[in-house]
């Protein structure tokens, strides 16, 4: 405020009334943020409280840090945490080269046409919601009448149907394909932005010194796309501890708990289905503490790799 | 000698070249197969009979062609609820988010504003830090927003990240025409409302679209906030009951197979692909024709985020 004028309450008064228009347009959105975003941060007190619902958030006892010893003698929270990394370096480490390569194969689609058609057709489950992934993924595998079983059954790989949703094993090769499925033609789109401001010169000059298509694609294009793998990279690192509820819990049943259930699913059972308010809060709050330090530290990470980065 | 040689080089070189596109071609082809082949599915079995897809049997195309399935849905007055609030929470949560995010946007301009710094912190704090799920809860509760339609449209009225997309945005427009406005006499209001949003309207149709699908996709909120309520429920989630359904026979143990088989005759798996093709229809109508607003979007994050 008054950045360039000599300050002073006068000074500051005249500006404010000049503004008086824009902070009636941000209104809607403070009261927006402090009812949905500030009002439940005082529901994190009952992490630390006995919660009656009838006494209220207000009114329940304070119990210290009971929940969290409860949670971490709690042998069910170490195979939730373990599936939550598990699932997340595992997604990492496929979708990471996968989408690299992907986008150079996309890239190197000479007809301009069919190039557009591809990236029609596989960015599209992009913006289609998890519970319809999920019942793709059902009926595709379906004990009866699911096309993979049928498949499978033909050339004789399986002799009966194998219901692979209910199979603990199958779980994290299922949602890492799915996620594939879904993902994939959306996360190139940025890679592609980034191979379209490459000076095309430098092929020109590339192709008169005897380079090949390979060859340009290693010393060019993979270089160019170098510091936004590093920036998503560091952001996936970022979300480690925090496997979206979405895709898990439309892919998972009570069959594959031991394997799919993640911090998220875990929170919203104990929380929403046993109402164990307290202890589930407690959980959710060691998730979003985790997570804000992993956050806070990849972001100094790209700061020191790339100067220029900023989150807004 | 040397020229020869170099010409051998470069035909090779070609020849391989083709080789990689014709294997690069039949990749993408086999991919995007790949991509269809569930959407195929689906609407194979919506126009099928109820007896002919419970075999094990692959089918490119219905055994018989019936609509039974569609005039089932179109005559079931949950289905027909859900779609109606379906669209409902798409058009008036598009049109509150826009609206708000907007309006903070073009104050969010003002780089001489006081307290501006302290503001943005303000609305950009929850991005990194949140409650939580029972918080959450506990918050609407309080707030009487448990099955009650606003729970669709309210929270999600805001966000800080289309916000300043659209900022950046407005950051390009013309300074001057909004001061020769002003020197003839507009207000605020109107400058706002009519110079920038019809100057903006590119970045407009994109966080739109965003937010159309969004909430067209959206059916967390009413699993946690409106279970109860059968006249609040959305598409969504009335497809992930039908899911519900399927993964509950998975408890009774080993005879998941057998369960499943039992179920088709009261949930059959016509009226869910044909509900599944409610559902995903207008997106994948739509969606071919507005793709490049989707794409640009993501673009103006990426270049100025």
């Amino acid at each position: 405020m008054g950045k360039t004028k000599t300050s002073g309450t006068g000074n500051l008064k005249k500006e404010l009334r000049k503004h008086v228009p824009f902070y009636i347009f941000l209104l809607p959105a403070i009261i927006l943020v402090i009812l949905f975003c500030y009002m439940p941060m005082e529901g994190l007190m009952i992490a630390f409280k006995d919660y009656k619902m009838a006494r209220g958030i207000e009114g329940s006892d304070w119990v210290g840090f009971k929940h969290f010893q409860a949670l971490f003698t709690d042998p069910n929270f170490y195979r939730v945490l373990g599936n939550t990394l598990k699932i997340s370096i595992f997604t990492l480490l496929t979708t990471f080269p996968v989408t690299i390569i992907f986008t150079l194969l996309v890239n190197e689609i000479m007809n301009t046409r069919f190039k557009s058609v591809v990236q029609t057709i596989t960015y599209m489950p992009h913006f289609l919601s998890w519970v319809v992934v999920g019942t793709f993924v059902y009926q595709l595998l379906s004990p009866t009448g699911g096309v993979v079983n049928a498949i499978l059954i033909k050339m004789g790989i399986l002799d009966r149907p194998l219901y692979f949703m209910a199979q603990k094993d199958m779980f994290i090769p299922i949602y890492l394909i799915s996620n594939l499925w879904k993902t994939t033609g959306y996360s190139i789109v940025i890679y592609l932005a980034t191979i379209s401001g490459i000076d095309t010169s430098m092929y020109e000059a590339a192709s008169i010194d005897g380079a090949n298509r390979f060859h340009k694609v290693l010393h060019i294009t993979l270089p160019a796309m170098f510091p936004t793998m590093c920036t998503m990279l560091i952001l996936n690192i970022g979300s480690l501890i925090s496997v979206g509820f979405d895709p898990v819990f439309n892919l998972y049943n009570d069959a594959t708990y031991q394997t799919a259930d993640v911090i998220s699913t875990y929170v919203y059972r104990k929380g929403m289905v046993e109402s164990r308010y307290d202890f589930s809060t407690a959980i959710g709050l060691f998730q979003n503490v985790v997570s804000l330090a992993l956050v806070i530290i990849a972001n100094w990470f790209a700061r020191k790799a790339n100067p220029e980065y900023k989150i807004i | 000698m040397a020229r020869e040689k170099e010409k051998k080089v470069r035909m090779k070189q070609s020849v391989g070249s083709r080789v990689f596109d014709i294997c690069n071609t039949v990749f993408m082809v086999a991919f995007c197969i790949t991509i269809l082949l569930p959407f195929w599915d689906v609407v194979v079995r919506s126009f099928s009979r109820a007896q002919d897809i419970s075999y094990m049997h692959i089918n490119l195309f219905p055994k018989v062609w019936t609509l039974d399935a569609y005039k089932y849905c179109f005559q079931d007055n949950e289905i027909i609820t859900a779609f109606i609030i379906s669209v409902l929470r798409t058009v008036v949560g598009t049109v509150i988010h826009v609206i708000v995010c907007c309006m903070a946007a073009y104050s969010l301009t003002r780089t001489e504003m006081p307290f501006r710094r302290v503001i943005t912190a303000i609305l950009l704090i929850p991005m990194f830090f949140s409650a939580g799920m029972i918080p959450a809860y506990l918050n609407m509760k309080r707030l009487g927003l448990l099955n009650n339609f606003l729970v669709y449209v309210l929270p999600t009225g805001f966000s800080i990240y289309n916000t300043i997309i659209i900022r950046n945005y407005f950051f390009s427009i013309d300074k001057g025409m909004e001061e020769a406005a002003s020197i003839d006499g507009a207000s605020q209001v109107r400058i706002f409302a009519s110079i920038i949003m019809p100057l903006s309207k590119p970045v407009i149709a994109t966080v739109a679209l965003w937010q159309m699908v969004g909430q067209w996709n959206a059916w967390f909120d009413n699993m946690v906030y409106c279970r109860r309520s059968a006249n609040l429920t959305t598409l969504q989630y009335l497809l992930r009951r039908m899911l519900d359904s399927l993964t509950a026979s998975t408890s009774t143990g080993a005879s998941g197979v057998e369960a499943i088989g039992s179920m088709v005759d009261t949930n059959p798996d016509t009226i869910k692909a044909a509900t599944t093709i409610l559902v995903v229809l207008p997106i994948v109508a739509v969606y071919p024709f507005l793709q490049k607003y989707f794409v640009q979007g993501i673009m103006v994050g990426a270049v100025k985020g």
